[in-house]
């Protein structure tokens, strides 16, 4: 549980997020989520469906995770985190920061063009 | 059935997570209305693992004592340790407004918090921190979806 990779193309890096995302899943989690993702220095497409709850560790990962994507001129979205895992997001101030998407085809699209 | 729950863990990070499902548990059986627990788990994970990670200098073994009480409308959670005096109530809100090049890494989990709670008081008391935060318990549009979607 964690991290799933789903996609890895010159374009792209597509993953999935799942489960809790509490602090000891993200202290667990962080290194492979940054070796496998950020490092890449690809456009990020993070499917957030399968994760069920969203910590400020979390948030932070992925905040940290934008900083350095923008370091590589790239934008990473997020796609169809559930509702109260999107309230946080926002409560975050995260939403401003990090596109947030429900329609893939929209999310590519963006990253496309980002 | 009881409508109160206990429960005293060590600071350490598998105490948290048994704290975590076992509240979640206890508040599912009691038929609390999804966004409610989701707010409790919430607060039980950042303010917990802020006293396990803060809290203490030393390496040894500390009791973090956690209340949590269903009330009519709301849920009341204390949380009791005897690590540094910390008052969470205090801590400035981050600047949400800033640009991604400005923003600062950390300080979500109290924002989190505070933005979720209904109230949120602190008391040092015979040298332990004792936190209470209140919240709300609305039958909301989630309970449509238990996933939250």
């Amino acid at each position: 549980m964690g991290i799933r990779i789903i996609e890895q193309t010159d374009a792209l890096t597509h993953a999935a997020l799942t489960g809790r995302l509490d602090s000891a899943m993200v202290r667990d989690m962080e290194q492979h989520f940054h070796e496998q993702i950020v490092s890449r220095g690809k456009p990020v497409l993070i499917d957030m469906y399968e994760a069920t709850f969203l910590s400020s560790m979390a948030m932070r990962m992925l905040l940290t995770a934008a900083k350095e994507l923008a370091g590589y001129g790239v934008k990473m979205v997020l796609l169809n985190p559930h509702r109260l895992c999107e309230m946080g997001l926002k409560a975050a101030g995260l939403d401003a920061l990090m596109h947030i998407e429900h329609d893939k085809n929209k999310a590519i699209e963006f990253l496309e063009h980002a | 059935m009881t409508r109160n729950f206990s429960l005293t863990i060590h600071n350490q990070y598998e105490d948290l997570q048994k704290l975590c499902e076992t509240a979640s548990e206890f508040l599912e059986s009691r038929s609390v209305p999804f966004g409610a627990a989701y707010a409790a788990d919430l607060v039980l994970e950042e303010m917990t693992s802020n006293i396990i990670k803060y809290g203490y200098d030393d390496k040894a073994a500390h009791e973090i004592n956690i209340q949590l009480a269903i009330e009519n409308d709301s849920i009341s959670i204390i949380i009791e340790d005897d690590g540094h005096p910390f008052d969470p109530t205090a801590v400035p809100p981050p600047d949400t407004g800033l640009s991604l090049e400005d923003r600062k890494i950390g300080g979500l989990g109290i924002h989190l918090v505070r933005n979720t709670s209904e109230s949120m008081k602190y008391r040092r008391d015979d040298n332990r921190n004792i936190l209470e935060v209140r919240l709300p318990i609305k039958p909301a549009p989630e309970e449509q979806d238990k996933n939250g979607t």
